[in-house]
């Protein structure tokens, strides 16, 4: 096959799906990317048998065909050449030529016929929701996604489809993130998924702020979700997520309000002297103040205060200060709300206005 | 696809247990392959995973061979079958490789109701901590997960790992049916086959391996070579250099040699591995002393222990082979 296309045509998609070709993988078809000609233009795809990554470029005049081409190569070589320029590909026996101006490289190629994709099952159920608000309720969850945990049903992300809203959901085990999208999904029964954790980050590269339109599918096994131009297929985790309504604590009664920025300044300051493992610091509240105290192993100590809001008798807890961090940093708004009952319990963390994320974080033992 | 009778034949009684109960539905979810290399231990796990992931199986339930899924196995791409070993170039499987293995292994199966079939090898390859933290996907099967662990050394495995699996042995089958299928199916003279057998310890593998190698041509020319020196008519150091170059095969071969003149000089008539050197090995061994010989046996082990740890191969080599020369001499 023959294939001649500017640089920027390749590359851009390209980049955009390079994520999931795993940088030591020992399997050469996988190191491999797709690359598809036909009237409707130029279609890339690769994958890792997990999840897979398609990216389309409508150009006009390509002839149909197919070939495979080593992905991070063929990247490394189209961002190396001058802007602007001509590519052209060729494929015979086993072997590609890229040529671009004076420069001309031989790379190896496996039959594209062989190249895996991921097929989807029966069973599909479909909505659409405007991009942004996908982009935002993954990124106001992710980060308490469990990484490589024994229980596998959490190294993941939960999306829930509702009637009326789309909720993520994401947890460790220490701390949890959810948001919600109030939305018409049009689905009657409630339906859920656990994204794996190597899809999720993939979907946020993708995930850009534009605007536009995503088809979400779900199927059985598997979750499709198609954006302007581009196609993202994952595997599911087969498990149960935790109910995670139960670890919501909605009868807090001590309520703090603070202001976000200053808080979050005040908590990385205070963080720096905190345990560099565990991380701990000690919040101790009294009628309109809030101390935040750190200390570590070496005796060093690390103390602020904060005029917030608070009513009641006093009050001291322990934290981890990463997972307060990473609540105040996904939050929006000017004021935070901080609801806590006792040392031993959970606490809620949310904005003071607006209800559409809220992070449960365990209190530590100081 | 050849059936599991042409390819594995030695391996029939296997195959129908492990189909007899996965037509019960009593398949295990974590199997224990064990023996001594060359059996087709790994094989056989691979057999099991395209019938498992084949869509057209056959009566008997072996896999196709022609289907989507049993071709994506030959190609090494089907989304459901997992691999775990040691990366390339590293001994240990990591204990970060099992964490990330065992959340692959929650993944989906492609189909609905399908399987997720994965293999270990070598299993012993992980340390305490890649082991343990197995544990608790080995205990606590998720439906539709089948895990094969091949082993060459049970023993090595932690017994919590054992316990947690059905075991199947693989012993070295009876030689003749064996010897008949290398005959039969791979074209191999008859007394070479059986040459091929005695050498691997009757491994059907190992001896078509052997064969497919060309290391019989290799095993030919380091005996003459090993004999020459002996006799005085080739050089010692010449030897050496040659030898350097092919790695640990002729040093090997070697070993094989003494390990049968150590049992000829003690029992003329014992049973040894290279049968069809029986009377050059039997007239050396008349002449030599049974002490001698096992002292000579220990430093060649010793040589081989350390020749993957970056020594001078051919120093030591020499140094070997100036005494072996030595002994013969003075015999």
């Amino acid at each position: 096959m023959k294939l001649s296309v500017q640089r920027e045509d390749l590359l851009q998609p390209l980049s955009k799906i390079l994520g999931v070709v795993e940088r030591r993988q020992t399997l050469p078809m996988l190191a491999n990317v797709l690359c598809e000609t036909g009237p409707e233009g130029l279609r890339l795809t690769a994958t890792d048998l997990e999840v897979e990554l398609r990216a389309e470029r409508p150009l006009e005049g390509l002839a149909p065909g197919a070939l495979t081409l080593p992905a991070r190569k063929l990247h490394d070589i189209c961002r190396a050449l001058p802007e602007e320029s001509e590519i052209h590909i060729e494929a015979s026996e086993g072997r590609a030529t890229v040529r671009s101006g004076r420069s001309r490289f031989t790379l190896s190629t496996q039959p594209a016929a062989e190249f895996p994709r991921l097929e989807l099952d029966a069973g599909t159920a479909a909505l659409r929701l405007p991009v942004p608000v996908l982009l935002e309720l993954i990124e106001r969850t992710h980060f308490a996604m469990a990484h490589q945990d024994v229980r596998y049903y959490l190294n993941g992300l939960l999306l829930e489809i509702l009637p009326d809203r789309v909720v993520a959901v994401a947890t460790d085990g220490h701390r949890l993130a959810l948001a919600e999208a109030p939305l018409a999904t049009g689905q009657e029964e409630p339906r859920q998924v656990i994204v794996p954790r190597k899809g999720v980050q993939e979907l946020l590269r993708l995930l850009g702020p534009e605007e536009g339109e995503a088809h979400l599918q779900l199927t059985e096994n598997h979750i499709r979700i198609t954006l302007p131009g581009l196609q993202f297929t994952s595997k599911l985790i087969d498990g149960r997520f935790p109910d995670y309504r139960r670890v919501i604590p909605r009868d807090n009664d001590k309520r703090l309000v603070a202001d976000r920025e200053s808080l979050r300044q005040s908590l990385g300051r205070t963080s720096i002297l905190s345990n560099e493992k565990y991380r701990g610091i000690r919040l101790s509240l009294s009628p309109g103040s809030l101390k935040i105290q750190a200390h570590n192993p070496e005796q060093e100590e690390a103390e602020e205060e904060l005029g917030v809001e608070f009513e009641g008798p006093p009050l001291d807890i322990g934290f981890n200060v990463t997972y307060l961090l990473d609540a105040l940093d996904a939050l929006e708004g000017e004021k935070v709300r901080i609801e806590l009952s006792d040392p031993n319990s959970s606490c809620l963390i949310r904005a003071a206005e607006g209800n559409s994320a809220e992070y449960v974080v365990m209190p530590m033992r100081l | 696809m050849k059936r599991i009778s042409e390819a594995l034949p030695w391996l029939e009684p296997h195959w129908r247990r492990l189909a007899q109960a996965r037509a019960r539905d009593r398949l295990p979810h974590a199997l224990l392959f064990e023996g001594p290399p060359g059996m087709g231990k790994r094989a056989l796990a691979h057999h099991l995973a395209r019938a498992l992931l084949c869509r057209r199986p056959s009566a008997n339930g072996e896999g196709c061979g022609t289907c989507p899924d049993c071709r994506r196995l030959y190609g090494e791409t089907h989304p459901d079958f997992l691999e775990l070993a040691p990366e390339a170039d590293r001994p240990a499987i990591r204990v970060d490789q099992v964490r990330d293995f065992c959340t692959r292994l929650g993944l989906s199966p492609s189909a609905a109701g399908g399987y997720r079939v994965a293999l270990i090898h070598p299993a012993e390859a992980m340390n305490r901590s890649a082991a343990n933290s197995l544990l608790k996907t080995l205990e606590e099967p998720m439906p539709g997960r089948v895990i094969v662990l091949v082993t060459e050394q049970p023993g090595a495995l932690l017994p919590t790992i054992r316990s947690r699996c059905q075991r199947l042995r693989f012993l070295p089958p009876e030689r003749a049916p064996v010897a008949a299928w290398l005959v039969r199916e791979q074209g191999i003279p008859r007394e070479v086959a059986e040459t091929l057998l005695a050498l691997t310890d009757g491994a059907p593998l190992a001896a078509l391996a052997l064969a497919e190698e060309a290391r019989l041509a290799e095993r030919e020319a380091v005996f003459t070579q090993w004999l020459g020196v002996a006799q005085g008519t080739a050089n010692p150091f010449t030897v050496a250099a040659a030898w350097a170059e092919q790695g640990t095969g002729p040093l090997r071969w070697v070993l094989s040699w003494l390990e049968d003149l150590v049992r000829l000089a003690m029992a003329p008539q014992a049973r040894i591995k290279n049968v069809d050197r029986r009377p050059i090995l039997g007239e050396m061994a008349r002449t030599l002393a049974p002490g001698a010989l096992l002292e000579l046996h220990g430093r060649w082990l010793e040589v081989l222990r350390l020749a993957g740890t970056g020594v001078n191969l051919q120093l030591l080599l020499e140094a070997l082979l100036m005494d072996w020369a030595a002994l013969r001499g003075k015999a």
